[in-house]
């Protein structure tokens, strides 16, 4: 049976127990949590998910305006977040973000380049594609702006070979969405009917686990993993 | 035949009745494919009970009724979450994933 992941739900307080029964309820396994700055009581915050069935991994989004801040930033906070995404505002910080084997996640807000930048073709970074876009736009929004920009975004992924993740970006329960039904409107935006299921199941899950493998020492480098115990040469 | 596919929704939310959510999805589904895509959609509600649908499509339309699911909305543009619950190639396999289907409140055999 297909697991699912939704690493995009933003840590808003209050509702944080209800979308952890929202998660359980959509058929999550996974979620990711986006929290802004260091996690105060990380054990906590993941206790509420991992008592309903559903794992938890710390996220943060970084939107930095240079390359510097963003070289800066990942090396504060890469060795704390099981997933770090970066908000590209520019084409620069899209070229870093996208070599970067630190960044796990690259999405384009609104911004004056946005969608227009290109992804170079060596890009190790994922581009991620967020449902909220879409659901805000409900209060009066475009909704024919934002399904050409999440269409745009798949085609700079697609013309790359990049991979696909698609999450809801919700602050709130009302603003989850299933998987399958992500899956749905994804295929109607341009992708196969496989890349897009594995955009909200295999590839997000197979991203956390590679990355908590790294944060516990087991992978040197991509490619590279260290077998065995401590006690092996002594 | 096997020309239909049922589906078995579920609302996350406050229980909306079976008629609120099929025009929702029929506003949903206008708005994301057109006139067009209604058409060949035509979703048909054929039971509702609590916070749970079944609803009726052709075989090859489900992927539209998923995809319009995201943007369920009220009359007033307030978000209806729901998810489908489970979808069958027949009516009386879905009866037994219907809460109260089995004390004989489900849908008509």
């Amino acid at each position: 049976m297909r697991s699912f992941a939704d690493l995009h739900i933003i840590h808003s307080g209050q509702s944080l127990s209800r979308m952890a029964e929202r998660a359980s309820l959509l058929g999550y396994s996974l979620v990711g949590l986006t929290l802004e700055g260091r996690p105060e009581d990380p054990g906590s915050l993941k206790r509420e998910f991992l008592d309903r069935g559903v794992d938890v991994a710390l996220r943060i989004d970084l939107s930095p305006k240079s390359r510097q801040e963003l070289l800066s930033l990942l090396g504060r906070y890469r060795p704390i977040f099981e997933i770090v995404s970066v908000n590209c505002a520019s084409k620069a910080i899209c070229d870093a973000a996208s070599r970067d084997g630190r960044v796990d996640l690259i999405f384009f807000g609104e911004g004056p380049i946005g969608p227009r930048a290109r992804l170079p073709k060596e890009a190790s970074s994922a581009l991620e594609v967020n449902i909220c876009d879409l659901i805000a736009t409900k209060g009066g929004g475009d909704i024919g702006r934002a399904l050409r920009k999440i269409r745009r975004d798949l085609e700079v992924a697609l013309e790359n070979g990049i991979r696909v993740v698609a999450s809801s970006g919700a602050g709130d329960p009302d603003g989850m969405r299933g998987p399958r039904e992500i899956a749905s409107l994804l295929k109607f935006l341009g992708m196969g009917a496989e890349e897009a299921l594995a955009s909200v199941s295999e590839i997000p899950i197979s991203l956390v686990r590679s990355n908590r493998m790294k944060l516990r020492g087991e992978v040197v480098c991509d490619g590279l993993r260290v077998l065995g115990g401590k006690g092996r040469n002594g | 035949m096997g020309k239909w596919r049922y589906l078995l929704l579920e609302a996350l939310c406050e229980e909306p009745n079976g008629a609120e959510v099929l025009d929702a999805l029929r506003r949903s589904l206008k708005e994301l494919f057109g006139h067009m895509g209604l058409m060949e959609a035509n979703p048909k509600l054929l039971y509702s009970l609590g916070r749970y649908s079944v609803i009726r499509c052709p075989r090859g339309e489900v992927d539209k009724i998923r995809a319009s699911l995201i943007f369920l909305s009220d009359p007033l543009g307030r978000s209806i979450p729901m998810c489908i619950k489970r979808s069958s190639g027949t009516l009386r396999a879905l009866r037994a994933a219907i809460p109260g289907a089995r004390e004989g409140r489900g849908p008509p055999r």
